[in-house]
């Protein structure tokens, strides 16, 4: 029998010092490939001397017949030929992920101390407008996690597995830390108590809400990642950058150093899903399929998003003027996001993504 | 190295009916360092009966029913603040219950069979929200 | 490191010295409880996808707590500490050749360890961030999430060391096809694959958090560290200790959901004791391997598999459980007779296997010397009944392989050589037509439980006859699929090897080469 995956076959005694698929390739593989690829999937990987590329042959896990529930969980509607290509291009990896949040947290905290301690007090307009805005966020940032946890369970590619993890668990960062400056905040001003009622029955957070449970009830992977990152950050974390900016004119660089900070996790967020998408719609063999589908899920989530900017966001004419929102949201959905779009090669689903 | 009343050859016990189980001693195995050393001193002088055996690259920490870690205890030994929660970055190894895991600045560890009841642990003590 | 870490005057406005850690655990409730709603837009049903639903009945899930309380400000901090002693030690290894001080007898375990723990952390992953979703218990969820970066860290960690070490061995070179189809890896692979593939998310805090982590990893990464030192190895000393910490935290919150589930509701006790029993025996399978590099690899022995087992499993674990849990409703794992009786065989019966198969392996073996027959004689009375002929024939010249395909176990993948190979027990079992073989009670026991999960698995034996992978007699096929050098350089004697020619470091005690 032939088998196609071969070693070198050449007799013992010369350190190699490279993996078998990585000989004969011209770039030299990174670290962050070493330490990501293969460890998280059946995959073996075909060597360049077979092919003219390094490949990937994925195997069924041993078990193939305990498919939990609906067969196939770790197959999506998106196709790709070699999962584990794919690459993060910030090339987190565990030892340089906890190294750099660390530094992040010491940073958020170091500035929130300041702040505190120069004693300047924002505008009350400003803290009311927080009182509804902020606290409640925790939940729509929670519902990322959980959505993302499920993703790590199935999807069949290491690279894109540790990409998920290491964005998971950027939204639990988000979730303490939106605490803790609501508990910081409520102790100053009061009234940073009522989130939760706001969020159940608040009308502005009900399309946040609504997102947040049907994401979560999702079972295709590949729908959890195109729902979670190319509709929903997309759209909301623009509005929360602007909060940002409202923050620091209105004399909260507590709030404003926080926003920025984690702003940078969802960057990086933003990087891994181009990517990611990039890689999906350029697939010789899957690429018109992909963008089929990713299409059909954009144009069942793409409003639902809007919707929930549309909830949430007009909050902010109360303390930016009136007009703030609608240029806002002209801006975002009118420039900002079909240029993602277009980035990612998706300039064919700009229809799905027409919204009144 | 063996137990209470050693292991030894015979295991038979171990699968007789009438066996309930006898407790080993309320062990940690910490990564060796000035640290650890520091947490053995302060384990010392909270507790009675207790062994520090090393190994290579760890040491032992163990005493009969309960282990108590103070945090002013490590930092009179330390000579230095300590934050309660390193401990957890040495700890490679216990036996018992860790029913405190730097709480108040307090490590526990115990047993939690029918005769002993778990010390209050820090309870949720939520901020006014 | 520092108390400097963090500071509540952040929440709190005033510097308190030594009550940071307390800010963050007072908000532990809200950043675990609260964070869950009743739906309006989906149902519950639908959220809680059926597929995952526990068998387990709780009156109150917030009755489960994780005793650490972690926050993810000081579980970057602390991690991103251990990463950077690993990180360091690496590059002191290469400045200062550190390498050579570690025994090439020794190496050759480091061999086998990285490539099976490697996918094995990484599989044990996928059951965590199943748990940390489906779990009802909101701390339980919580610590389970942390769990899923925990085995990501050290998935990556074995590679991290595989990439140093492949300067010095090209044992590691092609890792992820020996974890697919490598006949000795595929004991490490069914186990993980198992564990991972759980419908209860509960089980798995059962199957990894208290039988793997708190039952039996001391034995890999406590017992075997010393060894590891004691034989020039300081980087797995270092490794498997940082992990180590890592996985105390695991085993308390298995410690935690064992008691809990226990004392919720009695019609748990016959769930849980039947996950103890299952997962300690395919345990207990697998982690014999673990002896061999204490008896074995280690040509400085400071302990011996015996004495693991009796700290770790007998007396860390077992004894304190029954006394803990009994009063609960717990009995002893089903089959902790068996268990027991093979502690003082199990590692020579597995270490005579890896040589009788040294052809088709990633890793040398060799056949101990007299210092090392005595220490064996010393530690294991009865290691002359168990595997004497065997090494008195190797060292009369015979090469000790065995050039047939073995009987493997259906179940848990080892050939079928147990209690005694000599004579060992074979258990046949018929089950929709096709005959199944198993080394064990435990194992025949285990698939009658769940045969739909196992039914359609094949050794590497049956796929060989099936024609789904070469043939013995195929030998240079058989070893590139596998993953290894199809000329055989790759295992063997060690003493017959280039690598032991050319090995520039420490060579332990010098056997006379035939």
């Amino acid at each position: 029998m032939k088998v196609e995956n071969l070693g070198s076959g050449r007799p013992g005694g010369k350190i190699e010092k490279t993996y078998v698929w990585n000989r004969g390739r011209k770039k030299r593989a990174s670290e962050y490939e070493e330490l990501t690829q293969f460890y998280s999937t059946p995959a073996v990987p075909f060597l360049p001397t077979q092919k003219s590329h390094p490949a990937v042959s994925p195997l069924p896990w041993h078990y193939t017949a305990t498919r939990i529930g609906p067969p196939d969980l770790d197959r999506s509607r998106l196709q790709y030929e070699a999962w584990e290509l794919f690459v993060d291009p910030d090339e987190i990896h565990y030892s340089n992920y906890v190294a750099t949040q660390w530094d992040k947290e010491r940073h958020v905290n170091e500035a929130q101390r300041d702040a505190e301690l120069l004693q300047v007090d924002p505008t009350s307009t400003w803290v009311e407008f927080l009182r509804r805005f902020l606290p409640p966020l925790r939940y729509s940032k929670w519902s990322r996690v959980t959505a993302l946890q499920y993703v790590i369970r199935f999807v069949p590619s290491s690279t894109v597995d540790a990409a998920v993890a290491f964005q998971a668990f950027d939204e639990l960062r988000a979730v303490q830390r939106i605490i803790r400056r609501s508990i910081q905040l409520h102790d100053r001003f009061g009234g940073f108590d009522d989130y939760r009622t706001n969020w159940l029955d608040g009308p502005e957070w009900q399309p946040a809400r609504e997102y947040a449970e049907r994401l979560n009830i999702l079972r295709d992977w590949g729908e959890i990642i195109i729902a979670c990152n190319l509709c929903l950050e997309p759209l909301i974390e623009p509005l929360v950058e602007e909060v940002g900016r409202l923050a620091a004119t209105n004399g909260d660089l507590a709030t404003s150093t926080m926003v920025s900070s984690l702003l940078t996790d969802e960057l990086r967020h933003r990087r891994w899903t181009d990517a990611f998408v990039r890689m999906l719609v350029d697939s010789e063999e899957f690429g018109e399929s992909n963008r089929e589908v990713i299409g059909e899920w954009l144009s069942v989530w793409y409003p639902r998003a809007v919707a929930l900017i549309r909830g949430i966001g007009p909050l902010i004419d109360g303390i930016g003027g009136s007009g703030r929102y609608a240029a806002f949201e002209d801006d975002l959905l009118g420039k900002q996001y079909p240029a993602l779009l277009d980035r990612v090669g998706l300039v064919s689903v700009l229809d799905s993504v027409r919204v009144q | 190295m063996a137990g209470r009343n050693g292991v030894g050859d015979d295991l038979s016990r171990y699968t007789s009916d009438d066996w309930t189980g006898e407790y080993s001693r309320i062990s940690v195995d910490l990564q060796d360092g000035d640290e650890a050393r520091a947490i053995a001193v302060a384990a010392e002088a909270e507790n009675d009966d207790v062994e520090v055996i090393e190994s290579l690259g760890y040491i032992t920490v163990r005493c009969p029913d309960r282990l108590v870690i103070r945090q002013e205890a490590v930092e009179e030994a330390l000579g230095r603040p300590w934050n309660p929660r390193d401990l957890q970055a040495l700890l490679s190894a216990y036996a018992g219950n860790i029913t405190s895991a730097g709480q108040d600045g307090l490590w526990v560890l115990e047993w939690l069979g029918r005769d002993s009841k778990p010390e209050a642990t820090g309870q949720d003590r939520e901020a006014s929200v | 490191m520092s108390g400097t870490a963090f500071d509540s005057s952040v929440l709190r406005g005033v510097d308190v010295k030594g009550a940071t850690a307390d800010a963050l655990y007072q908000q532990y409730g809200l950043t675990t409880k609260d964070l869950t709603w009743e739906p309006s837009y989906v149902s519950q049903a639908e959220l809680d996808h059926s597929e995952f639903a526990t068998r387990v009945h709780f009156k109150d899930w917030d009755n489960f707590e994780d005793p650490f309380r972690l926050h993810y400000e000081d579980y970057c901090r602390v991690q991103s500490e251990k990463e950077s002693v690993l990180a360091e030690q690496r590059k002191l290894a290469a400045r200062f050749k550190d390498v050579d001080a570690i025994d090439i007898h020794w190496l050759q375990g480091m061999k086998l360890f990285y490539p099976a723990a490697c996918n094995s952390e990484a599989e044990a992953h996928r059951g965590h961030a199943a748990l940390a979703r489906f779990s009802p218990s909101a701390s339980m969820s919580m610590a389970a999430f942390y769990q899923v970066l925990d085995e990501i860290r050290h998935a990556q960690m074995d590679l991290a060391a595989m990439r140093f070490l492949r300067n010095y061995t090209n044992a590691f070179e092609n890792w992820p096809l020996m974890y697919q189809h490598q006949w000795v890896l595929q004991t490490f692979r069914s186990l993980f694959e198992d564990m991972m593939m759980v419908e209860d998310p509960f089980e798995m805090a059962i199957n990894t958090n208290l039988t793997l982590e708190l039952g039996y990893s001391n034995m890999l990464f406590v017992a075997t560290p010393t060894a590891a030192v004691a034989n020039g190895d300081r980087l797995y000393g270092q490794h498997a200790l940082s992990t180590q910490s890592d996985e105390t935290r695991h085993a308390a919150l298995g410690q935690a959901a064992i008691r809990t589930l226990l004392e919720e509701d009695e019609r748990n006790v016959p769930i849980v004791q039947r996950w103890l029993d299952k997962w300690t025996w395919r345990h207990h399978r697998v982690f014999g391997v673990n002896g061999i590099f204490l008896d074995y690899f280690a040509k400085n022995k400071p302990m011996s598999h015996r004495q693991a087992v009796d700290k770790y499993f007998i007396e860390g674990y077992i004894e304190g459980m029954l006394e803990d849990y009994g009063p609960l409703g717990l009995k002893p794992p089903r089959f902790l007779e068996d268990i027991l009786r093979e502690r003082d065989t199990q590692s020579h019966i597995v270490y005579k296997l890896a040589h009788q198969y040294k052809y088709i392996n990633f890793f040398c073996t060799f056949a101990p010397d007299e210092e090392d027959k005595a220490w064996l004689r010393n530690e294991y009375p009865n290691w002359d009944a168990v595997v004497g002929k065997y090494w008195e024939a190797v060292e009369a010249g015979d090469s000790g392989d065995v050039m047939g395909l073995p009987l493997i176990c259906n179940l848990c993948h080892f050939p079928c050589i147990f209690p005694d190979p000599d004579t060992p027990q074979i258990f046949r079992h018929e089950h929709n037509g096709r005959t199944y073989w198993f080394c064990s009670q435990g194992c025949k026991w285990i698939f009658e439980q769940e045969p739909q999960k196992y039914q359609d698995d094949y050794t590497l034996v049956e796929l060989i006859f099936a024609g789904r992978a070469p043939v013995l007699t195929d030998i240079e096929n058989l070893l590139q699929y596998m993953g290894l050098r199809p000329d055989g350089s790759s295992g063997g004697d060690l003493y017959l090897s280039e690598e032991w020619r050319n090995w520039k470091g420490n060579r332990g005690r010098v056997s006379s080469v035939r």
